[in-house]
């Protein structure tokens, strides 16, 4: 570019001197507080008046359920302390020295009254694969690659293709190109090249999973074959020899037969450097991977102090129907045969983030619930009980607005960023972009 | 450069002094007018002067500064009293005119791209912020604005059919 043609000309714009002097003449007087806006801020109130008004009319009768339920948990819960008005409101159990104790969040399996009831501090949103990573929908990929600057052709080109994409693998490609070198990061080959390594490609006519009870009249031999995956499990496994590593979250294999090996988000370096080495152990070439909170290792040990649970008290041994942790969605899957706040309050304490067990009410679990050591990985693709995850919030860059009111950079909403972090802008610039180069 | 005080509203002759162009040139970017322009420029050190806050330095005042223009500028154009009266008077009619006619030229291809596009070049290319200045006062990511200053600069050489332009 022509930086003297650009600096001769930002030299001409100015302000007209007609401009700057009413400016001075403005500074000059006195400053006037802003006026409040009564007019304004009443319309604003008579407005939500009229909204409370009628969504409270609307949701009567909603709400006369919800307090069914709250007086039947209530029953229930003697020392419970409910603190709100909605479901996701925190539940306390009081004890005789007064301090508040946080309970285990459960899902009842059984339908009481058409609600499934959570507690505690579980959130909504569940999708299957747990908090580990959730797919995108057409509109989410389309916002999403908008926002980033793909135009809608390619956005088009690209959708059309089947790639199914998932919000982790989204942010994976956007930190690795917005660290890119090149001019252009986001371009659809490099979108392209990502996807064919990362995703699958979802044509609809991907094989029943594995099931041996296939639907629509398929039989089991139409399922792929997971023999590969299963050696290369094993291979996995032989290198381990039973001291699972730290950055390993568990394996399965998926409906399309390829082992996915859970890596642990924490642990993992952006070298791509775990990847490589479990690829090279493996010797296949259909082996995956995704990324999850807690290892292996954590969930044995949580399932070490489960196990000793029953042992402590009569009254958890009866509760207890079964546990086992579930690889698949990287957590505990324990079943209660009834609520029962003494061990939800022992629970809340061994998993105090509420998402490393999964904890549902209902019918006594067969035996085969449970995972045994050793055990292979399994191939099921949807989980009992649905799982809960963190809403995921907006991830479009918001625009700047005037309020009216504040002028701060500080004080405008920060960029929202997913959930396991996506680096965002240094705080102070550090190097010059140059385009040209 | 001299030293100002970090606190708004002292020596507010010197800070327009300083900083004048550089919040007339985004605002005139941004909304295409000299009118406009001068409109928000009025606005946005009133608002500076009225703001009370004091400053890191002169990069923290300089943000603070374009973030606002973008602000108000967005506030002046999409005002609907603007959109309803303003095209049919004749402010509107009256173009920028620069001294030199490449200089014209360039501006009309400038004003030519998109907002998304102009206003990171502008910044860029005019201002010389780098791409991690800019992406804070737009509020967009790094790498969105790398890619809006590729493809922004892709037009541009495409609307200036490679005049002007030493790559």
């Amino acid at each position: 570019m022509n930086k003297e043609l650009f600096q001769s000309m930002q030299k001409q714009m100015t302000p007209s001197p007609e401009a700057r002097a009413e400016l001075s003449e403005k500074l000059a007087q006195p400053v006037k507080k802003r006026p409040v806006p009564w007019r304004k801020y009443g319309a604003v109130a008579a407005c939500a008046a009229l909204v409370v008004t009628m969504c409270g009319a609307a949701v009567m009768s909603d709400q006369d359920k919800w307090n069914a339920l709250v007086s039947r948990f209530m029953q229930d819960h003697p020392n419970a302390v409910y603190n709100g008005d909605n479901p996701h409101d925190s539940w306390f159990i009081v004890d005789p020295s007064g301090s508040n104790q946080p309970l285990h969040s459960y899902v009842t399996v059984d339908d009481l009254t058409g609600f499934v009831p959570e507690n505690a501090t579980t959130a909504t949103g569940g999708s299957e694969g747990g908090d580990q990573d959730m797919g995108m929908t057409p509109e989410d990929l389309t916002a999403a690659m908008l926002d980033v600057g793909y135009t809608q052709e390619e956005i088009d080109e690209y959708q059309a293709i089947g790639y199914q994409m998932t919000w982790a693998k989204w942010w994976k490609f956007v930190h690795q190109q917005e660290n890119s070198e090149g001019d252009d990061p986001f371009n659809l080959d490099d979108l392209k090249v990502f996807s064919q390594k990362e995703l699958y490609v979802h044509t609809g006519a991907l094989p029943a999973p594995n099931t041996g009870d296939l639907p629509g009249g398929a039989y089991i031999g139409d399922a792929p074959s997971q023999e590969e995956a299963l050696n290369a499990y094993e291979e996995l496994m032989d290198r381990f020899n039973g001291v699972y590593p730290d950055w390993y979250g568990g394996a399965y294999i998926d409906s399309s037969g390829w082992l996915v090996v859970q890596l642990v988000e924490s642990k993992d370096p952006a070298d791509k450097s775990l990847e490589l080495q479990v690829l090279d152990w493996t010797g296949s070439d259909q082996v995956m991977f995704s990324s999850c909170k807690y290892s292996l290792a954590q969930l044995k040990e949580l399932m070490d102090q489960l196990n000793a649970l029953p042992g402590q008290d009569m009254k958890f041994r009866d509760v207890m129907a079964g546990w086992g942790i579930d690889e698949k969605a990287n957590r505990i899957e324990l079943t209660l045969t009834q609520v029962y706040d003494p061990i939800l309050v022992v629970l809340a304490e061994l998993d105090p983030d509420d998402d490393a067990i999964y904890v549902q009410v209902g019918q006594r679990a067969s035996t085969d619930a449970t995972v045994k050591e050793g055990e292979e990985p399994v191939s099921y693709d949807v989980m009992p009980g649905g799982a809960t995850v963190p809403d995921d919030e907006d991830l479009i860059a918001e625009e700047p607005w005037y309020d009216g009111a504040h002028y701060d950079v500080e004080d405008l909403p920060q960029q929202k960023l997913p959930a396991f972090g996506v680096d965002s802008a240094p705080e102070e610039d550090s190097n010059a972009y140059d385009p040209q180069g | 450069m001299e030293a100002l005080p970090l606190r708004a509203g002292g020596e507010m002759d010197s800070i327009i002094d300083r900083y004048q162009n550089t919040v007339y040139g985004l605002a005139l970017a941004r909304t295409g007018n000299r009118a406009d322009a001068d409109d928000v420029f009025q606005e946005v050190f009133l608002a500076y002067c009225q703001c009370g806050k004091t400053f890191r330095d002169e990069e923290h005042r300089k943000a603070w500064l374009l973030r606002t223009t973008v602000n108000q500028s967005r506030r002046v154009t999409a005002s609907s009293w603007r959109q309803k009266t303003v095209p049919l008077s004749e402010r509107e009619d009256v173009p920028v005119q620069f001294q030199e006619p490449e200089e014209n030229e360039v501006w009309t291809a400038l004003q030519s791209l998109a907002e998304d596009y102009r206003l990171p070049i502008y910044l860029f290319y005019f201002q010389e912020l780098s791409t991690q200045e800019i992406a804070k006062i737009l509020a967009i990511r790094p790498g969105a604005v790398r890619m809006r200053l590729t493809r922004g600069r892709e037009q541009l050489r495409e609307a200036l059919k490679g005049a002007y332009f030493d790559e």
